[in-house]
């Protein structure tokens, strides 16, 4: 039986999107009908609105979002830093360089990240978006590097540097092999 | 410059591969420098000239690992963020002189906007063919990727299932007369086009069992058959022919009014 994931998505790639397809695929694939046809729908919807006049731009919902990422920036740079640290078993200057001004975002583990939002109860953009922020010091998205500062590291290096205990390490890599799964 | 071919493969075997506008748009872009590149990524109005669609930012942003400059990275992922959640459907609405927050639908954008996050960020560590599919249908796929969330947090009840009045057979036949429009007219006329988004949205507003049914319907598949092989609507939702019947005779009536089709004795 095909992989339920692979059959939607290769429908969803389909070059045209029409009831003929959608029964070419219900006759090939009759177990994931519902999905088929939820997903039918949903593309019908996205395919005759990418046509009408240009999208209207989805506002962000500030306030919540807002709060989100204060509540990551407080946790890992602000005055709630001292017991995050502590309940995660790593030392508090560990999280305050957890930053894009000090580390390559991109270079952070995505199990860190998962683990991180989960343990502050928001997602995974928030977190990204607080460390961007970091410590309220903007950073400049046109330079890696700040006007007199050392340019962003790799995770790798910046840990290897943080001259962790051996407990420490092991609490790290928990955190790091933290699931987050929905 | 080579722009590396996608690897995920479809279940016939066959490799996935971006629309060939969007490859000859990446080709364009890529002697772009790469101020040029954002400046044009910050335009959302897709009429607009220079508008860079999201397919091209993706392989942008996937090339960035290679020449391992992390603030492009974060300047797209910023931006591709931004028209991921463009692509979800809107949670706010004004009511009166407020606006109202739908909470169930903004959890849902923002768990769509982690699953394409966390699929990022995981295609950086280790090529993800997953982020293949957002090379090739950047939307479709984040609405695909919205509407897996709806259905894992959605706890519709599916509708009265009691038995009502069918519809009369002239009621049925002027929608099934609207059905057969939208299946057989293209995306050409702009008339068609008007006829064809509202009847599509009549049919999204419809709860989900009556939905399926106008939509196999609109493919063409029978309520119930004896030929092998050929699947039919009792088979695929699950129910026998009365409950399919009903479901239908409901949902056209909705769609009746919705589209505000006239019914004049013997059309």
């Amino acid at each position: 039986m095909a992989n339920r994931d692979d059959v939607l998505s290769d429908f969803t790639v389909e070059e045209e999107l029409s009831p003929s397809v959608l029964k070419a695929y219900l006759q090939r694939y009759p177990e994931y009908a519902q999905d088929l046809l939820a997903l039918f729908n949903e593309l019908s919807m996205t395919d005759l609105e990418a046509t009408e006049a240009s999208l209207p731009l989805e506002t962000k919902a500030m306030n919540a979002e807002t709060l989100r990422v204060q509540h990551v920036r407080q946790s890992l740079f602000g005055s709630g830093v001292k017991e995050f640290a502590r309940e995660l078993g790593l030392p508090r200057a560990f999280f305050t360089g957890l930053n894009a001004g000090v580390v390559h975002l991109a270079s952070i583990p995505t199990g860190l990240l998962k683990t991180l939002a989960r343990k502050l109860d928001v997602h995974i953009q928030d977190v990204i978006s607080g460390m961007q922020q970091g410590d309220g010091q903007p950073v400049s998205m046109k330079s890696d590097v700040k006007p007199g500062g050392e340019a962003p590291i790799e995770f790798a290096d910046y840990v290897a540097q943080a001259n962790l205990s051996e407990e420490e390490q092991r609490a790290l890599q928990a955190l790091l092999a933290g699931d987050g799964s929905d | 410059m080579d722009i590396e071919p996608l690897r995920k493969r479809k279940t016939s075997g066959e490799t996935y591969t971006r629309r060939p506008l969007i490859t000859e748009f990446i080709k364009k872009s890529l002697q772009w420098p790469f101020e040029d590149l954002l400046e044009r990524a910050a335009i959302r109005d897709r009429r607009h000239n220079d508008y860079v669609p999201s397919e091209v930012l993706v392989c942008h942003l996937r090339r960035t690992k290679s020449n391992n400059s992390d603030g492009r990275f974060v300047d797209l992922y910023n931006i591709l963020r931004d028209r991921i959640e463009a692509a979800c459907p809107r949670s706010d609405s004004p009511v009166g002189e407020t606006i109202h927050t739908n909470a169930r639908l903004a959890e849902i954008r923002d768990a769509t906007v982690d699953h394409v996050t966390e699929l990022i960020f995981t295609d950086r560590e280790d090529y993800d063919e997953q982020l293949d599919i957002y090379e090739v249908v950047f939307e479709k796929d984040v609405r695909s990727a919205h509407i897996n969330k709806l259905r894992k947090v959605n706890r519709k009840n599916n509708a009265n299932e009691d038995l009502q009045d069918p519809v009369t057979g002239d009621v049925r036949a002027v929608v099934e007369a609207a059905l057969d429009r939208y299946r057989k007219h293209g995306l050409t006329d702009e008339e068609d086009f008007d006829y064809r988004i509202n009847l599509r949205r009549a049919i999204d507003a419809l709860p989900t069992v009556e939905r399926e049914v106008i939509d196999l319907m609109l493919a063409d598949i029978p309520i119930e058959t004896t030929k092998d092989g050929e699947p039919s609507m009792t088979e695929l939702l699950g129910c026998v022919e009365k409950t399919v019947r009903n479901r239908r005779d409901r949902a056209i009536e909705k769609i009746r009014q919705a589209l505000m089709l006239e019914v004049k004795n013997g059309e």
